[in-house]
């Protein structure tokens, strides 16, 4: 089972790649600000936002110890996963425990981060994703590029050609005749399931109520139907209380999909759902992830990035997201949230996201909780050189660096060196053996540099 | 806010959505939509959920002279395995104006999410203004489940490109009284 990050099999882009993020990033900002543009008091609802955000992660054991509480005190089991092997542990458990053999599961990332699905299906366990655009992405055997919308870097016409591929039918080019084919087929599988698997959007530390929002209504079904339901959340998606959700959950549609509301927006509360559950034969679980988040949460430089409440819009107003897509980042979770969660939840082989950013500040201010990424990208560059200071690669480097200073100042050394380098760029699949363009592609350097170019056109003119 | 601006807002969201609101009465527009989903979906299953209290009369026959045959839903686990219900008929709580949205406190939240088509009765006094207003008046013990319902099921996973009913009701309306 693939449980590294680095090793996620992911395709290369190719060129469509860039046509379909700039199309979906398009109508996602026209949406947004439609919206917005009536709504003059968003500002300080970020602002808002960002103050109930920060106050609960300052005070996030308590908050957490509330919350178990009024669970654990309704009769709902509670389950403490400190690593990803105790979450995959947890899940695989109870699918044990009730004789689990199909589980539909709707987005999560946290699932992702964990690589659950990986797992449960090695141990014989069916999963069957059920949001269109998880499913699209389940079927193609890809990895979701973006928080929201799994299958943002595939054109109608893909999607159309691989559901024909995999249903083995002639699926015309048209979004209503994809959408009809998967509601048909997830249908059986939602009455059929055995068990749900769901994120957590927000936990109420007050009350205990856990709120899910979703579009689709795949969630709800995931939730309700099975005999069995498991919800997956991290420690820090904590609201203090119901007040302090309405808010959260406003700014989370405004956005990331420009909409006031998700057209599904369910909420739990015990201890009429802990003690309804088990008189009805039906079973849920909570299990509270961890997973190195503990560790940012006590660095004060770098808890701001628990702040964040998934809504993906600063992946679309990332400027190296749009050009190089989710793939690229080779993560569970992309974009500057990616670059700046990654590297601190799992710095094994993610500490480098940390320089896919320009600084720009885009990511800053479309936010809703109004986390400084740059600051956080400048911080996660920190305790990159941190810890490459102390490296033994570290002196190679240096040498590398200077060897390399000292070639870039004669032109001809460098005319030579790409010369040399390119036929080698040419052979194919060598970017696959370099590592760097599993999920990239590599440039060839041009025949001619800019110099020969310039000079050459000045000599043709003369 | 008052009761009139609250309700007018709340009409703005649910035609944004896409959502029909009815008069309460057996209007030809009602009979012209119930027409629409016996048709488009071809099923004639009618869910009535068991939770509506005081039913208005005129709906059963409205139903009926669509050609709907209602029915109390069962418990989840009772439900057929793909069961083909054209409509879903629920009392909702309360009414949100900022989003359109309809909560629903007392109904089993799979009539409003199997069927193809879904009607809400609404009492235009029970609008209020947005969910810090709907948490409030929530009572302890909170509901074991609150569930609302804001248009029809949606994405845009596919080129951003809106798709309705993908797996809850394509088509949503409210019969409105009060
Ligand atoms: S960092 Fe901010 S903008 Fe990005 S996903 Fe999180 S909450 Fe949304």
């Amino acid at each position: 089972m693939r449980t590294r990050f680095s090793l996620l099999d992911t395709p290369s882009p190719n060129l469509q790649l860039e046509a379909n993020l700039d199309n979906a990033i398009a109508h996602y900002f026209q949406k947004r600000a439609l919206t917005l543009a009536e709504i003059p008091e968003y500002q300080d609802l970020v602002q808002r936002a960002r103050k109930i955000r920060l106050d609960t992660l300052n005070g996030l054991p308590s908050h957490l110890k509330r919350f178990r509480g009024v669970l654990e005190g309704a009769g709902v089991r509670v389950i403490e996963a400190k690593s990803a092997e105790e979450a995959r542990r947890a899940v695989f458990d109870i699918a044990k425990r009730h004789d689990v053999k199909r589980a539909v599961k709707s987005k999560s990332m946290l699932s992702e981060e964990v690589c659950l699905n990986e797992f449960l299906e090695e141990s014989g366990i069916e999963v069957v994703e059920t949001d269109l655009g998880e499913l699209i992405v389940q079927l193609a055997k890809e990895k979701p590029s973006h928080i929201l919308t799994p299958c943002i870097h595939k054109s109608q016409r893909e999607i159309a050609e691989l559901f024909s591929r995999v249903f083995q039918r002639d699926v015309p080019d048209e979004e209503s005749a994809i959408a009809e084919l998967a509601r048909v087929f997830l249908r059986e599988k939602f009455f059929s399931a055995d068990m749900g698997i769901t994120g957590v959007n927000f936990g109420v530390a007050e009350t205990g109520t856990l709120a899910f929002v979703e579009n689709e209504g795949n969630l709800r079904y995931c939730a309700l139907l099975p005999r069995v339901h498991v919800a997956l959340m991290g420690i820090e998606r904590i609201a203090p209380d119901m007040e302090s959700l309405g808010t959260l959950l406003t700014v989370l549609t405004l956005a990331g999909t420009g909409q006031r509301a998700g057209a599904y927006t369910t909420l739990l509360s015990p201890p009429e759902f802990g003690r309804k559950a088990p008189e009805q034969d039906r079973f849920f679980y909570l299990i509270l992830v961890d997973n190195g988040r503990s560790g940012l949460l006590s660095d004060p430089k770098r808890r701001e990035t628990l702040a964040c409440i998934r809504c993906g819009a600063c992946l679309n107003a990332c400027v190296v997201y749009r050009h190089i897509g989710g793939h690229a980042y080779q993560a569970p979770y992309m974009g500057p949230i990616g670059a700046i969660l990654m590297p601190g939840i799992h710095p094994k082989g993610t500490e480098r996201l940390g320089f896919f950013s320009t600084l720009c500040g885009a990511c800053r201010e479309i936010c809703p909780v109004g986390i400084d990424i740059p600051g956080q990208l400048l911080a996660v560059r920190e305790q990159f050189f941190h810890h490459a200071a102390r490296s033994p690669a570290k002196g190679v480097r240096y040498l590398a660096f200077l060897l390399a200073s000292h070639i870039g100042r004669h032109p001809r050394v460098v005319s030579l060196a790409r010369r040399l380098v390119r036929p080698m760029l040419a052979i194919p699949y060598i970017e696959h053996v370099l590592g760097w363009g599993k999920a990239r592609d590599l440039p060839v350097p041009a025949s001619r540099s800019f110099q020969e170019r310039f000079w050459g056109d000045h000599t043709d003119a003369a | 806010m008052t009761t009139q601006t609250l309700l007018e807002q709340f009409l703005k969201q649910a035609e944004r959505l896409d959502v029909a609101v009815f008069p309460h009465g057996p209007t030809p527009a009602l009979k012209e939509w119930l027409d629409k989903i016996r048709t488009a979906t071809g099923f004639q299953e009618a869910w009535v959920d068991p939770a509506m209290e005081n039913s208005p009369p005129f709906l059963e026959e409205a139903l009926s002279e669509s050609g709907f045959q209602s029915a109390f839903p069962l418990e989840p686990r009772e439900i057929d395995s793909s069961p083909n219900v054209a409509l879903g008929v629920a009392r909702a709580d309360f009414g949100l104006a900022y989003s359109g949205s309809l909560a629903f406190i007392k109904t089993n939240p799979l009539v409003t999410l199997v069927p193809a088509g879904l009607l809400v009765v609404l009492d235009a006094k029970k609008i209020l203004p947005a969910y810090k207003e709907l948490f409030l008046e929530l009572t302890s013990p909170l509901p074991a489940i609150l569930s609302l319902v804001t248009g029809p099921s949606q994405t845009s996973d596919i080129e951003k490109k809106l798709i309705k009913g993908v797996h809850g009701p394509k088509w949503v309306a409210i019969l409105l009284h009060g």
